[in-house]
């Protein structure tokens, strides 16, 4: 009875606040019949709060929210759910805004000391005051040297500076200084990138790949200075040196990306070397100018086909300064006569640039300049056998013993000769290729050679290859008797690689050309 | 009876008398280029939307719309799920309660309870409360209840039943595959993005565009300027004439790079590239990055094998001594030049010779050659006396306070300079005759 009587109070109670917490209305039945009668209505308050904790402790934290949509505390909870919210909002806005700021503002890579020397520096260079200009930036170059600020002596903001000190001792006409400049720099890419090398550094590829670019710029930047101004420091021996150890490292780079063209390149030498037997001959040189490797867009014109060499990607981002490095080793080759060697470094970067997908006046211009090569090299061996035909009592000297000598003469001289006949076939198919490509009706290329003007390499290239087959001819009337050699055939090639030079605008070669056709003239009257 | 069978490569002929336009046609469905898809590894749900793969900011945007998508479908299941044992009546043994097991830990039996809302304060509005489905107690028992519509019913009869149940596991199973492949593919794109960084494809696509640069500037350079639209005339200094130069050549050239250029800019190819352009497969893409790898690592392994690395450190160290004392050369040449400077300020004019010192008469001596052949050789450093090829940002700044030093530093970017200056070509010229060359190379 006793009992009832509680229980009924519990369940009115409960009934008021929520009608499914039957459950918990009978823990609290128990507890008031544990607890004294009077000390009831002071506790009632006490209980529902430990009812409401029990429950968050036993169910899930959604069934408190449904205790009473009347009392306060669901109001409560809607109040923070609100305020959460607008809160949440405002994060949201705070973290796009600064977001947005970084994104949009521009980043100073230069502390401000630095920043207003370059300022003064740059209105100096502007106003063609060099001298005042240079110290400006000497200024700022040393405050970083102060190690104040610290810097990364490989960073663009650092070597910029030393970059625009060289360009203001060129501006001065103090070249040396300049190139050494240059020197400093890329000794110092050279270093660090070996050292990532040895060292077994892990170092970002893109960082990588941009120091292998900044080096080869600085190393050509000096080559170029030390051509144009012959009496600033370096002779040809150590220019090449230094040359071929920075190549080494830019064609390792490449190579390391794709190997096909090395192993193309190192599968020929291999074959080259086991052909050759006492003296080697030079090789077959393949027409590189093909289909396969340029390609025209459906007008006939020629264009890069983008989806041709497809890892032609390799190359990047330094592929314009290999292409150009290699180049500059060649002349320097070219001045020591060591032609033997430029054929071999043409050739490598021949095929690189097939695989490079390189611009089309490129290749024709490379593949031109190899026939060239081919003709000097040709030119040098016709001498020596013009020498070794005057003078037979040389070949003692050279063989050093007199037992078969006959024979070895002989060997040697036939050899001589083979290898001649082979270079004027390399020399024809290099000019040959070329011609014969852009002499393609479909190609439209013969009658729109002005249309090239953005590549300006391919109409030159023609013009070249015509004028050096010419020459060919013409030295090839000169040596060989029994060479069947039409003299009409080189003047008409000749007056062609004039006219065309006359229409493209481009003097370099007209000099030549003038000169040509004075000893064809020559020549002809001879015949006559 | 006879059978007549034309001879090979007739049918072909015959047809093209019947549609002489045939042939062109044919040719024309080729011309249309097929477009490919741009690869990646995460985003391929969104097929020919994908962007270049060197386009890091489209890939990026892409990822993030991917991952709020996903976490969308992962949301979606979890309400689900709280929804479908909000309506499942819990049971628990009365054992398991700590107010009912407070005399006997043994008790026996078991209660049952649903979480539905009892009271559907919240729910009032919600369909379960319409519908009066668990609305027992509360408030809203007061109140009429109004009819309900045959449509309502209906639904009402539809979702006690089976079918309906079956639907809604389905459509929880739909959001909870939908959610964890979004969100998983796009955090592997993530990473695909942070981790590698030799990506093949996004060199492969970066190089293309270069490509089709190349490709543009041509193809407009041959179109050219209309005269008819466009006119283009320059005052000749001269005779005062106006001199039409419409289709100059340098004036096309550098109206065609413009176009090409604009191309280039054009929001469409920032986020495809060239559209032409055949992707890398997945396979080429992975063998590219293991071959990067192995070969780094063999080139690495040979340059520290015993023998050769004795001599490499020893060149190492030749060479590091050489950057040292190169650095101290430059040093002093520069300490040199800066005395050279402040002895100057106070002089006034840099070309009045009037301290003798070491580097001033160096100077001037290296300065005596006349402007004209210095301006020959430096080509493009020094365009002419009068004006130098800085770029003030911006142009109309009047002293060097107005000017905007990260703008200015950034038009005049030595490095870029530098690489556009190294645009050279190598002609080598051949002679008939050895000493025609060797006079010429002596004249140059």
């Amino acid at each position: 009875m006793f009992n009832l009587i509680k229980y009924r109070a519990g369940f009115r109670y409960q009934v008021q606040t929520a009608p499914r917490f039957s459950t918990l209305s009978i823990t609290k039945a128990c507890n008031t019949i544990i607890k004294s009668q009077y000390v009831l209505k002071q506790r009632n308050q006490l209980l529902k709060c430990n009812t409401t904790k029990r429950g968050l402790h036993q169910f899930s934290s959604s069934t408190t929210n449904n205790v009473n949509n009347q009392t306060p505390p669901l109001n409560n909870k809607g109040n923070n759910g609100k305020k959460s919210a607008v809160l949440r909002n405002v994060l949201m806005i705070v973290i796009l805004g600064l977001t947005a700021v970084i994104v949009i503002q521009p980043y100073n890579p230069f502390p401000s000391p630095v920043a207003k020397e370059l300022r003064k520096a740059l209105w100096a260079e502007r106003k063609q005051d060099y001298l005042k200009s240079i110290g400006h930036y000497i200024n700022a170059l040393s405050i970083y040297d102060q190690g104040e600020i610290k810097t990364d002596k490989l960073s663009d903001e650092y070597t910029g500076i030393e970059l625009k000190i060289m360009e203001m001792y060129l501006n001065l006409n103090m070249y040396k200084e300049a190139s050494m400049v240059l020197l400093e720099l890329s000794y110092r890419y050279y270093n660090y990138l070996n050292d990532t090398i040895l060292e077994n550094k892990k170092v970002n590829y893109g960082l990588l790949s941009r120091l292998y670019c900044r080096d080869l710029r600085c190393v050509i930047k000096f080559v170029d200075i030390q051509f144009q101004h012959q009496n600033v420091g370096m002779n040809p021996d150590s220019l090449i040196r230094l040359l071929q150890a920075h190549l080494k490292l830019a064609d390792s780079e490449v190579f390391a990306k794709d190997m096909s063209v090395a192993r193309d390149l190192i599968e020929e030498a291999i074959q080259y070397k086991q052909e050759a037997q006492e003296f080697p001959v030079y090789p077959k040189f393949v027409n590189m100018i093909t289909d396969d490797n340029l390609s025209t867009d459906d007008n006939g014109f020629l264009n890069i086909n983008l989806n041709n060499h497809r890892t032609s990607f390799v190359f990047e981002p330094f592929k314009d300064e290999l292409f150009v490095a290699k180049d500059l080793l060649d002349a320097l080759y070219y001045q020591k006569n060591d032609f033997n060697k430029a054929i071999g470094n043409k050739r490598m970067s021949l095929s690189m640039m097939v695989a490079a997908n390189s611009e089309p006046g490129m290749l024709m211009m490379t593949q031109a300049n190899l026939g060239t090569t081919y003709y000097m090299r040709l030119q040098q061996l016709r001498e020596e056998y013009k020498y070794f035909k005057e003078n037979p009592d040389k070949f003692k000297e050279i063989f050093l013993t007199e037992e078969n000598l006959e024979n070895k003469t002989k060997i040697f001289m036939d050899h001589l000769e083979k290898n001649m006949n082979i270079l004027v076939e390399n020399v024809k198919t290099c000019y040959n290729g070329v011609l014969n490509f852009t002499n393609d009706t479909k190609k439209k290329i013969k009658y729109n050679i002005k249309d090239n003007y953005i590549d300006s390499k391919i109409a030159e290239s023609i013009v070249l290859s015509k004028y050096g087959l010419a020459v060919l001819n013409m030295n090839m009337y000169e040596h060989e008797e029994t060479s069947l050699v039409d003299l009409q055939y080189c003047k008409r090639l000749l007056m062609d690689a004039k006219n065309l030079s006359k229409e493209l605008g481009n003097s370099d070669l007209l000099l030549p050309i003038e000169t040509e056709m004075k000893i064809l003239e020559e020549l002809n009257n001879q015949k006559a | 009876m006879g059978l007549y069978s034309p001879p090979p490569g007739d049918e072909n002929n015959n047809k093209n008398k019947y549609h002489p336009n045939n042939n062109d046609e044919d040719n024309k469905d080729t011309d249309i280029t097929k477009f490919y898809y741009r690869p990646s590894i995460g985003l391929r749900l969104w097929g020919p939307l994908v962007p270049a793969s060197d386009c890091n900011w489209g890939l990026w945007l892409l990822t993030g719309t991917q991952v709020t998508v996903g976490y969308y479908f992962l949301r979606k299941f979890r309400i689900s799920m709280k929804n479908y044992f909000m309506n499942k009546p819990i049971t628990k043994q009365i054992k398991d309660i700590p107010s009912l097991n407070r005399f006997s830990n043994e008790s026996q039996g078991t209660i049952q309870y649903s979480k539905t809302n009892h009271a559907g304060g919240n729910l009032i509005n919600s369909k379960t409360g319409q519908l009066g489905m668990g609305n027992f107690g509360g408030t809203q028992s007061f109140h009429m209840q109004r009819q309900y519509t045959k449509w309502e019913i209906l639904m009402a009869r539809y979702r006690k039943s089976k079918a309906f149940k079956y639907v809604e596991n389905v459509k929880r199973i739909i959001f909870l595959l939908l959610g964890t492949t979004l969100t998983s593919l796009s955090l592997l794109e993530a990473t695909r993005l942070l981790m590698f960084d030799y990506d093949p494809w996004a060199e492969q696509a970066k190089i293309s565009r270069d490509q089709k640069f190349y490709n543009d500037a041509s193809k407009f350079y041959r179109e050219g300027v209309d005269p008819s639209k466009t006119r283009i005339r320059v005052k000749d200094q001269g005779t005062g004439k106006l001199v039409d130069v419409t289709n100059d050549d340098s004036l096309k050239r550098n109206i065609a790079l413009a176009r090409a250029g604009l191309l280039q800019n054009d929001w469409i190819f920032e986020w495809f590239g060239p559209l032409d352009l055949k992707p890398l497969t997945y396979t080429e893409f992975l063998s590219h990055i293991e071959q990067y790898e192995i070969n780094k690592a063999a080139l690495i392994e040979s340059r520290n094998k015993e023998p050769a690395v004795h001599l490499l450190r020893n060149e190492m160290k030749n060479c590091k001594n050489m950057e040292l004392s190169l650095f101290d050369q430059n040093k002093k040449n520069r300490d040199l030049m800066t005395g050279l400077f402040e002895s100057n300020a106070n002089m006034g004019n840099f070309n009045a010779n009037s301290p003798l010192n070491d580097v001033a008469s160096q100077l001037s001596s290296l300065s005596g050659n006349s402007i004209k052949d210095i301006n020959q050789s430096l080509g493009v450093h020094v365009n002419s006396m009068n004006k130098s090829n800085v770029v003030i940002l911006p142009p109309n700044a009047r002293n060097e306070d107005q000017m905007s030093i990260i703008d200015t530093w950034e038009a005049n970017e030595p490095w870029t300079a530098l690489g556009l200056s190294l645009d050279v070509t190598v002609k080598v010229v051949p002679y008939s005759r050895n000493e025609l060359m060797k006079e010429n190379d002596e004249k140059e």
